[in-house]
């Protein structure tokens, strides 16, 4: 993962794409217990004209460094399939905005916050998120408060509540 | 000498959620090791299924024993 990794810090230093962090389930796992997943999501912002977004000098940065797109339209980088995402303006942008510094297999990268992490998944509100939140708050308590304030300044409260009655 | 080991099924739940808040502090590295084993497993039981299997990464994991 540290080679994975490398290549994606590498993007980002050569302005490919802008800021990213982790999401998803693998960005989950900095932070509860590990639950099967496939991909890599990679939440980053890119370059944009208008509404529509340009995936072509990612996409050919990165077949210039021998990685190419799978069927499922990840790109799979020294063995992982990742999925390259842009935010949805709103939860999902603060969440790569106030992502924080980690390491992993000793190579910087940045993930989202716990409580991002989680107010996402009630977002998205998919079975499988659902599944999540639960196997995450039985393996570690998030900060209450700091939950409590994403959900309520994104209208997530009542939803949380639905999710966790 | 007895066998029997008796124990309340909260004694269970309370062990499965320290067993779990265990496994969430452990080293991020670890964790993916421990991933790519579910992968892993996932994927055998799906081929002996018949069903379709995902690839499980295709990563050398070096996980530091302190």
């Amino acid at each position: 993962m540290d080679k994975t990794l490398q290549v994606i810090n590498g993007l980002e230093k050569d302005g490919i794409i802008g800021k990213y962090a982790i999401g998803g389930a693998i960005g989950a796992m900095f932070y509860s217990e590990p639950a099967a997943t496939y991909d890599l999501d990679i939440f980053c912002f890119l370059p944009q004209t208008g509404l529509l977004i340009d995936l072509g000098p990612l996409y050919k940065a990165l077949a210039d460094k021998g990685y190419y797109p799978n069927e499922e339209e990840q790109i799979v980088i020294e063995g992982i399939p990742v999925q390259f995402l842009v935010p949805s303006p709103g939860l999902a942008e603060e969440a790569l905005e106030q992502a924080v510094d980690r390491s992993a297999f000793g190579v910087p990268t940045r993930v989202f916050t716990y409580e991002h992490l989680l107010a996402i998944m009630a977002e998205t509100g998919r079975g499988k998120d659902i599944g999540r939140i639960s196997q995450c708050l039985e393996s570690r308590k998030p900060d209450e408060g700091r939950l409590k304030d994403i959900l309520t300044r994104h209208n997530l409260l009542g939803k949380w509540s639905k999710i966790n009655s | 000498m007895s066998t029997q080991r008796l124990v309340s099924r909260q004694d269970l739940f309370r062990a499965k959620e320290a067993g779990r808040r265990a496994a969430a502090a452990a080293p991020f590295e670890e964790k993916v090791a421990k991933l790519v084993q579910l992968q892993r497993m996932n994927s055998e039981l799906a081929q002996q299924d018949g069903r379709p299997a995902k690839k499980p990464w295709n990563i050398q994991i070096q996980v530091s024993s302190k």
